[in-house]
């Protein structure tokens, strides 16, 4: 598999605010790759580093295996970051012009994308007449001109209608499924997790975590469940190896096991023990609490 | 043949860069308004003082109007315009800042270089416009009021148009300079207004008279002199004691002496090769 983009020690310091800090991440062919963060924590800082717009500090970043800025690599790339950038007094097909003009692309693949996003019926429209969330369609229309090889995206369904959302995620998915690599900076873990095999997790410029979601996120099943006689459960359980950690709430006891134990084990093992369960209930873990504990 | 798919290359990247400046400039309407403003104005001041008629015996204002005398007056009279096309190229240019299009540009592959390359084909398209303007415009009337038309006096003094594109670039060029310093439309043109008047002739007040000429908005804004009013209109020379025109009017008194021609044209060839120095040093620094 083919890096498509590594960083080394990536360093960028605004005064006394490290933007971002010694970030090392890899991305390999054909992934869907998260970054991960809460705001202010170096995710759109990250981007503009790797896309040339911003100078790091220290630290190195490769394309394709090349270092340096040299921008022959961008016209495999399609990239959203921050906030759309168009000019509002062209044309929606004015201003992909421009941008198919820039990436060596034929003009003819600008009523593809118009398409995809859903905007061809504003082609001719200029830019300032659109709303927000048509913006970041249009945006997204920019990314997919002509047909790249990895896309960068940044927060791509902010502003979006749940339509939008839901829309710009078949997209992505789409792109993933035909192969393409995907790198996507997000503060929202639903997001994430729905649309990323791999993921980054940031948090003040520095790298927490990094890794397959399935392992990163959701490793843990958390069980709540009562007997009469719990207290006869708690000690065998510990010693059982199923379980990672246990915590006595008045009758209840919350289990938190390990990510291959399932009620069913809970409940035969309830009984072999000779006592019957009368509540046994999983328990979705917000995944908001899960990623505020990675950051914590 | 390497060096031949060099300069291939490099034609195609002009081509590239022209083709997408011409798409934002051709729908930009401020644009088209202000150039439109600055051909009518030009062209309305051309033709009401050509109207003029004062009959004053030994004077002739229409000798402005004649083989070879007409180049300096319709570049002189051009020149006041030039604030009109300084306006222009700063909003094109603020205009990439304001739509954060500069930062777009680099992320979609543009280099640095290029955005400036871009904006520098802007400038010799506006340049050029302006100097055909005044060509062709210093044309027609040369032939209308020319009485005896002879083709020395056609070409003699039409130098005078190639130091007016000079001009007309190194002001653009001092134009891109501060809105790159500054990021706004707005301030950049008050800045370039306030430099020419009053702030630069503050600074050059400080400063002893020999040294006043050297000045960039004087040295570059000197390249098109006031025209020699008085001897061209009386078509008289009277020569004074150390053989120098009595009815210069610098000599007179009038306008201040400056520095030779070529001394002059060499000094604003300078500032502008300085200020786009400049200008890509800004360019390759910053964070867009």
């Amino acid at each position: 598999m083919q890096k498509i983009l590594e960083t080394l020690e990536l360093t960028k310091h605004y005064g006394k605010i490290k933007a971002i800090h010694k970030l090392n991440i890899a991305v390999e062919q054909g992934e869907v790759f998260g970054i991960l963060g809460p705001n202010g924590s170096g995710k759109t800082t990250t981007l503009s580093v790797i896309m040339g717009v911003i100078h790091a500090r220290s630290g190195s970043y490769s394309w394709f295996g090349n270092t340096g800025e040299n921008g022959r690599w961008k016209k495999r790339v399609g990239s959203l970051i921050e906030v759309p950038n168009f000019y509002p007094y062209l044309s929606l097909a004015n201003n992909l012009k421009i941008i198919a003009r820039i990436k060596e692309v034929p003009a003819d693949d600008i009523d593809r994308v118009l398409k995809i996003t859903g905007l061809h019926q504003r082609k001719h429209y200029p830019y300032r007449t659109l709303s927000l969330g048509m913006k970041q369609r249009l945006a997204l229309a920019s990314v997919l001109l002509g047909d790249p090889d990895v896309m960068v995206l940044d927060e791509p369904t902010n502003g979006l209608d749940p339509e939008g959302i839901a829309e710009v995620r078949n997209i992505i998915q789409e792109e993933a499924d035909k192969g393409k690599t995907v790198i996507l900076a997000s503060h929202i873990l639903a997001e994430v997790e729905k649309v990323c095999t791999h993921v980054a997790v940031l948090k003040e410029g520095e790298l927490l975590a990094t890794g397959r979601v399935s392992e990163l996120l959701g490793a843990e099943q958390i069980f709540l469940i009562s007997a009469p006689d719990i207290g006869r459960l708690e000690e065998p359980l510990g010693r059982s190896g199923m379980v990672k950690s246990m915590e006595r709430k008045g009758e209840d006891l919350v289990v938190i096991c390990k990510g291959s134990t399932s009620a069913n084990d809970l409940n035969r093992f309830a009984f072999e023990h000779d006592v019957v369960l009368s509540k046994l209930l999983p328990v979705k873990k917000s995944l908001e609490s899960q990623f505020l504990e990675l950051v914590r | 043949m390497p060096a031949l798919n060099q300069a291939d290359k490099k034609n195609g990247i002009m081509r590239k860069l022209l083709n997408i400046e011409m798409t934002k400039l051709l729908n930009y309407t401020s644009f088209k308004v202000i150039l439109g403003l600055h051909l009518a104005l030009f062209s309305l001041v051309i033709f009401v003082t050509s109207q003029i008629d004062i009959s004053v015996p030994g004077f002739d204002t229409r000798n402005f109007f004649r083989f070879p005398h007409v180049w300096d007056y319709f570049t002189w009279v051009a020149s006041w315009f030039n604030l009109l096309l300084a306006i222009l190229i700063i909003m094109v240019t603020g205009n990439e800042f304001s739509f954060n299009t500069f930062r777009q540009h680099v992320i979609d592959g543009l280099g640095r270089m290029e955005l400036f390359s871009g904006k520098l084909l802007v400038v010799l398209l506006i340049a050029v416009y302006s100097f055909i303007l005044v060509f062709l415009t210093g044309t027609i009337y040369g032939f209308i009021f020319t009485l005896n038309f002879s083709f020395a006096d056609f070409i003699a003094g039409m130098d005078i148009l190639f130091v007016y594109f000079l001009q007309t670039v190194a002001f653009m060029v001092v134009g891109i300079l501060l809105v790159m310093l500054v990021k706004s439309t707005a301030l950049s043109i008050i800045l370039f207004v306030l430099l020419r008047f009053p702030i630069e002739p503050i600074l050059r007040s400080f400063f002893n008279q020999a040294a006043r000429p050297f000045f960039p908005m004087k040295a570059i804004g000197g390249l098109t002199p006031v025209p020699e009013f008085l001897s061209i209109s009386s078509q008289n020379t009277f020569e004074t004691m150390d053989g120098g025109n009595a009815l210069s009017l610098s000599e007179i008194g009038i306008i201040a002496k400056g520095l030779p021609y070529w001394g002059q044209i060499l000094l604003a060839t300078g500032y502008t090769a300085l200020f786009m120095f400049l200008i890509a040093l800004i360019l390759r620094k910053r964070n867009l």
